[in-house]
Order: structure tokens, then sequence, then C-alpha cells
């Protein structure tokens, strides 16, 4: 309860995010049109009673499309990040553990994708295979885990010289007992943060691969399609790029503070 | 204190930066956009528009096109062609020189042309001259000179074809057969400008070649502009910082106003949007499909609204400018396709997007299912040249205006895959026709064969034909004498005037 006195915030947070994650769940019951239906009579409109958001360059409604739009950005982001996530934490924690060989290996591998700009080797992924979700998931995992690994890494390293390891190895604990049971339970609250705040990065990343063209197929709606196919009618119908924007931004946004209220409330010395 | 200081000096700096961009001073330079930075700037290599558009000023050709598609001399002043069409001579302009001071020679020439030959050269326009006697054994290394291209005076070069080529003089007007002179270490051209810097991603700067005598540029320099996005292009146009502007789609409704409408100048392009269906493939190899396919397509909807009205509805695959067809009826009898999920593929740009997400809207009204498969530029001619697709979007743009740019190379069967032919279609009568024409010298005759090649391919649909697209361009009010050619390397660079 500390933690909502702390952060006034926190209920307008979660309400937000509350309302997007059920305006996606319930999509068909409170959007308007189709969100693919092309009308060709109706190019262009600016907002209206009978278009909230307007229309776009093919006459799609554009407030079906963002509330559609949400399915696809939530859906890569928070897939991607709990993918991201395990595989980043398992690999840590192994290699933070045992060391040696396997520490070796996945430094490496972590130094080794870190060292690539990221939306450069989701682009390289998104080539060679088929564009569509499951692509763009693999091509955020690729990019995603790395951090999670370091993080994982260090966190084990740091604690694994400490008492309760130390007791629980002389009480005869096996060295998978004491990985899965001791350790990681310890490193979780200080992941879970991390990957609050990762969510963020996944959408845009989510976006930015449809912005070029790479993400999810045609004409189901993305956030960051929906800009990329209009932000050149900036000018002329500024209305199809804008709301897409808004709703990327919330969003990441509400992650972001999100992943802050966690950390305050997992640091012991907030409480 | 100190933070105030600096947030002082930003709104001036501010104040004072955006004052500059708004007042122009320099009426010597003329500022011109490109949407990408071109891939290269050699003459033997380049396929890409905007270089062609930039090589055509610093480069000259044996002949050019003016603004109605007529030939005119370029560096030869005049030429003859022999009664069999099978040899030419030209004779180079006598003060034509070199942007270093040398004279333009008919070496220069063959070995211009020899370069884009060589069997090291990567170039991909080889077949512009494989019709040249003795090229073959050229290209694959067996003779060390094409011998029909022959040095008969310092000034006057011959060439001899293997077969009769109609359209051949048109051919050395493209870019490609640009007369370059191997420098130190660049090119050097005979054209009005000469490449001063090329400053990758930002610029491309040319300035007056001093040595170039006839039809002198009025301007000093001209600044190719490297900017990516419409819109960023459009404001630097509304700030007086570019001086000529190509219009897209989304910038038509900008320039609607009447102040622009003195401003606005269009023409019919010599190009083609097509859908290409994959006539080897089921269910694309029957007929019957692909004129379903076709007849449910609503294209002047699509003009009206997608292309905002900037093209002209296609009913061939020849812009009209070049042949006059009538529309030839289509039987009637059609087939959709529902077994599958037809895979429809295009390339990333917005515009095919747009293109494919109506047609896909079209055909599923008609319980067609079409998946749209997007690839990146490279992935996606790979695809087309391997003949993994159902259907692709894609647009052909004219390299010499004839006809038969617009037939052979793209339905002949010799020409499958990434000669040009990707809808893999093959007619032997089309065929036969075809070929027959490309060495008919008779004008009346060549575009009666060219419309009987037209019907067969209006009667098998191996594409469907989308629309020929009006180029839009802007110019300032300070932009005099512009000219608006059909062909994108025909402007040489020595029309345009800026007067205040």
């Amino acid at each position: 309860m500390n933690i909502i006195k702390q952060h006034k915030s926190v209920k307008i947070i979660a309400g937000i995010l509350a309302a997007i994650f059920l305006s996606a769940a319930f999509a068909p019951l409170i959007t308007p049109h189709d969100p693919v239906h092309i009308n060709l009579d109706d190019v262009k409109q600016p907002p209206s009673l009978k278009y909230p958001f307007g229309t776009d360059t093919k006459g799609r409604c554009v407030f079906s499309r963002v509330v559609y739009g949400a399915r696809v950005s939530l859906l890569v982001g928070l897939t991607a990040t709990v993918c991201a996530f395990f595989f980043g934490v398992f690999l840590g924690s192994v290699a933070g553990y045992f060391g040696g060989l396997i520490d070796k290996i996945v430094t490496f591998l972590v130094d080794i994708t870190l060292s690539v700009p990221g939306l450069l080797l989701a682009i390289a992924i998104t080539v060679v295979f088929e564009p569509g979700i499951v692509t763009v998931l693999i091509a955020l995992c690729t990019i995603g885990w790395a951090s999670f690994a370091r993080l994982a890494r260090s966190s084990i390293i740091s604690i694994k010289e400490k008492d309760f390891v130390v007791s629980a190895i002389a009480m005869g604990s096996s060295r998978r007992r004491v990985l899965i049971r001791h350790l990681i339970p310890n490193i979780i609250p200080l992941m879970l943060v991390a990957a609050t705040l990762r969510i963020g990065g996944f959408i845009l990343g989510e976006a930015s691969l449809s912005f070029l063209g790479l993400g999810v197929r045609p004409p189901q709606p993305t956030w960051g399609g929906m800009i990329s196919s209009s932000v050149n009618y900036i000018q002329s119908a500024p209305w199809i790029a804008i709301f897409p924007g808004v709703a990327i931004a919330i969003t990441i946004l509400c992650f972001n503070l999100l992943g802050d209220i966690v950390r305050d409330y997992c640091d012991p010395k907030m409480k | 204190m100190k933070s105030k200081t600096f947030i002082f000096i930003i709104i001036i700096n501010f104040v004072f930066l955006t004052g500059c961009a708004q007042k122009r001073t320099d009426y010597k330079t003329l500022y011109l956009r490109l949407p990408e930075q071109p891939s290269t700037l050699d003459p033997a290599l380049t396929v890409d528009v905007y270089s062609g558009g930039i090589l055509s000023k610093i480069y000259s050709t044996l002949v050019k096109f003016d603004e109605n598609l007529a030939i005119l001399p370029d560096a030869a002043e005049k030429w003859a062609v022999s009664r069999d069409g099978r040899n030419y001579v030209f004779y180079i302009d006598e003060n034509l020189r070199f942007s270093d001071g040398t004279s333009v020679t008919s070496r220069d020439v063959k070995k211009s042309f020899q370069r884009i030959l060589s069997p090291g050269s990567l170039s991909s326009r080889k077949w512009m001259f494989e019709n040249v006697r003795g090229a073959v054994a050229f290209m694959d290394g067996r003779e060390k000179d094409v011998s029909g291209f022959k040095i008969i005076g310092e000034k006057t070069l011959g060439i001899e074809l293997i077969k009769p080529f109609a359209p051949f003089l048109g051919l050395l007007a493209m870019p490609n057969a640009a007369i370059v002179k191997e420098g130190v270490n660049s090119l050097l051209g005979s054209g009005a400008f000469k490449l001063e810097k090329w400053k990758r991603g930002e610029k491309i700067l040319l300035s007056k070649n001093r040595e170039y005598l006839k039809g002198n540029s009025f301007l000093e320099n001209i600044c190719y502009r490297i900017i990516p996005q419409d819109f960023t292009a459009l404001s630097e146009f509304k700030q007086g910082n570019l001086d000529i502007l190509g219009l897209s789609n989304s910038m038509v409704d900008s320039f609607k106003a009447v102040e622009y409408e003195k401003n606005v100048y269009s023409k019919i392009g010599l190009n083609i949007y097509y859908i290409g269906f994959n006539c080897q493939r089921e269910p694309f190899n029957n007929i019957a499909v692909r004129r379903a396919l076709v007849s449910t397509i609503d294209k002047e909807r699509i003009v009206n609204t997608i292309l905002a009205s900037r093209a002209e509805p296609a009913f061939s695959p020849v812009p009209p400018v070049l042949l006059d067809v009538e529309h030839y009826e289509v039987d009637k009898d059609v087939v959709f396709p529902k077994e599958r999920v037809l895979k429809l593929l295009i390339n990333t740009s917005d515009e095919m997007q747009a293109i494919a997400e109506v047609c896909q809207h079209f055909w599923k009204e008609k319980d067609v299912k079409v998946d749209i498969i997007q690839r990146e530029w490279n992935g996606f001619k790979e695809a087309l040249n391997n003949g993994e697709f159902d259907m692709f979007i894609l647009s052909w743009w004219a390299d010499y205006p004839d006809a038969e740019n617009f037939l052979y190379p793209v339905f002949y069967s010799g020409n499958w895959g990434s000669k040009g032919n990707r809808a893999r279609y093959s007619n032997k009568n089309f065929d036969k026709i075809i070929l027959e024409a490309r060495s008919e010298l008779d004008l009346n005759k060549r575009e009666n064969l060219y419309r009987q090649a037209v019907k067969i391919v209006v009667r098998d649909c191996p594409w469907a034909f989308l629309w020929h697209k009006k180029d839009y361009s802007v110019i300032q009010p300070w932009v005099v004498n512009f000219k608006i050619y059909p062909l994108y390397y025909s402007d040489k660079g020595v029309d345009v005037k800026l007067e205040y």
C-alpha cells in the first residue's frame, strides 16, 4: 500500500494501461468500423462523429486502426519481453554461477549482440526471413536477450559468495538447487524492473520495423506502420500520423513510469 | 546566469539562421532535391533515374532527346545512316572538349563504349551494344577490340550493327552511352557541368564546365540536396531553399492553390505501373484466372483517389505518347482462384503498399484471398528474378522512347527474369512479331507490328496494366525557361535561368 501512497500517479498509470489493454482485447466491440475496410469514397476525411480520428489515404477509419494496432504493439512488446527475459535470465545466471567456459561463451555472445546496432540486426533478420509478426518477435528477442543476460550474470556473481549461498551448499544442496531455489529468486525483482523498462523499447522496435516496411504484413494495422505510411501527409492530413503517434508515446511513457514504480517497490531503502 | 546566456545565444542563432534560409542571395546556383543517394555516378554502371539525371549534365552523349522526344545532335554534330540500317557514321563536334580542355575524339567515344562491354565490367547495360559487330567476341575476351566501332577519322566514328535495329540511335542518348575520359581520380566529361563535390548523404555539387561552349549554361552551379522525406523537401521548397521540386502523391494537395497554378508543370511520363502474374505457375498459367483478377481492379478509382489524379489509366503496356492503340476487347469468361491464398510480392515503398492494399480489397469482394508480402528492394528483386511469387507490383520506365522498349524486354520469352520478363510470359506468335518489328526500319510497318504485338499481350493478360504516371514539378517564381522532359536523362542543364 505504501507504494500507492508514494506514487500518486500509480492509479493513473494503471488506469491508462488497463484502458489500453481492455480496448485492445475488446477491439471489435468498441471500434465503429472494420480496420482494414477500404472506402475510396471517404479518403482523408478529418475527424468527425462518423470517424472519430478521421480516415487515412485509403478511406480506412483511423480510430479503429489505432485500437486494433494496440493488439499488435502490446502482443509484440509483451511477448518479446517475456521471451528475451527468460532466455537472458537463464543464460546470464548459468554463466554467472558456473563461470569457466560457459561464462566465456555467453559473455562473448552478449558482447557481439550488444556491439551491433539493435535496429540494424533486427533489419538483417527480417530481410532473411519472410516479414510477419513471428519474424518481428524473433528479431526483437535476438537483440533483447543480451542486456538481460548481462544484468543477470553480474547480479548472480555479486551474490554467489554470500553467506546464505554458502550455508545452502553446506547443507548439502546441489548446484542446480542453489541456482534455481536460492540465487535466481534473489535477482528476479531487479530483472522485473529491467523487463518493465524494456517493454517500451520493444514496442518502439516493432514500430521502427513496421515504419521501415519490415514489420507486420499489411493491411493489418500497427502503430509504426500507420505513421510510416502517412508521415508524408503530415501537412495535408495530420490526423493520420498524429493519433498512432500519440498512442505510441502514451503507452511507452506508461510502461517506463511503471518500471520506475516497480524499481522503487523492489528497493529496500524505499520501503 | 550562464544558462540564461546560453539560451539567449541559441535563440539569436535560431532567428538568424531561419532568417538566412528565407532570403535568397545567390541566383547563380540551382537547388534541386534528390530523394535518395544515387548508387553511382559512373555512366557504365548507372541504372537509376537519379544518377541518370545528374550524369546528363556532366557528360555528353552522341545524340540527345528534346522535350518532344525528337533526336537532336549533342556530341555528334551530324550523322548518317546507311540504307540497310546497319551502318552509322557520326561526325563529332569540332569544338567539343572535356573539362580538362582536351578535345573529344572518336577514340574517346570508342573507349567509352568498350568500357561498358569489357569482360571485367560490372555494367548491366551490356545489351545496349550486343548488336554491334564484334561486341560478343570482345565481351568474352576473344577479341581486344570491338570491330563494329570504327575509327574513320579523328572526329568521325562509324558503328556497324549485325542486324538492323530501328531504335538504336535512341540508345546512344542514354546516360550509359556517355563519352568519358579516364582522369587521374575521376572520370571527366564534356557536358555543361562538372562534378565539384559529392558529400555522401548530404549533397552533390556541380560547377560550370568552362570548356563547354554550345548553349552555354546560365548557371554557375547546380546543387542536388539529398532529402529523403517528402515533407522535409516540401517545407524546404516553401522556404525557398529548393528551386524545382518533383511532386509526389502526398505533395500534390499543397500546390492546388491558385498562386501555384502557373508554377506547376506536368507531363505524361514514359512508364507503366503493372501487376505481373507468374504465368508459369498455378493458378496464373490459366488466362481466364489472370483475366478475372484484371477485371476486378477499378483503376480509374485508384487513380482518382490514391494517386490524386496524377496518372492516366493504362489499357496497353505502351504509353499512348509512343503508340496509339485502340482499346482491344478482352474475352469475357473468367475464373476466380479460390483454392489457396495467393502471394502478392511488393517492395517496401508506401505507394506500392497502398496499391497492393486497394487491389487486395477489390479481390476480397470476389472472395479471392491475397497475402501481401513486403520485401526490401534487394530481396524483392531476387524473389522476382527467381520467380518466387504468384503476383507482383512493379513499374517499368523507358530507357529510350520507342514502343519496342515496352514490349521486347518485358514480354519476349528469351528475357525471363532479370532481363525484364518477370511474369515469365511466353507466346511464340508474340516473339515472332516483336523480333520482326525490331529490325523493321519503316516506321509505319513497325508500328503496325507493335500494334499486333500489343493486341496479343492485351488478350493474354500477363500483366494487369494499371496506369501511366504523370510527372509533376513545381518551380519557384524566379525560375525561368523551365522545360519538363519526358525522359529523365534529357535535361542537359542548359535551359534554366534564375531571375530575381
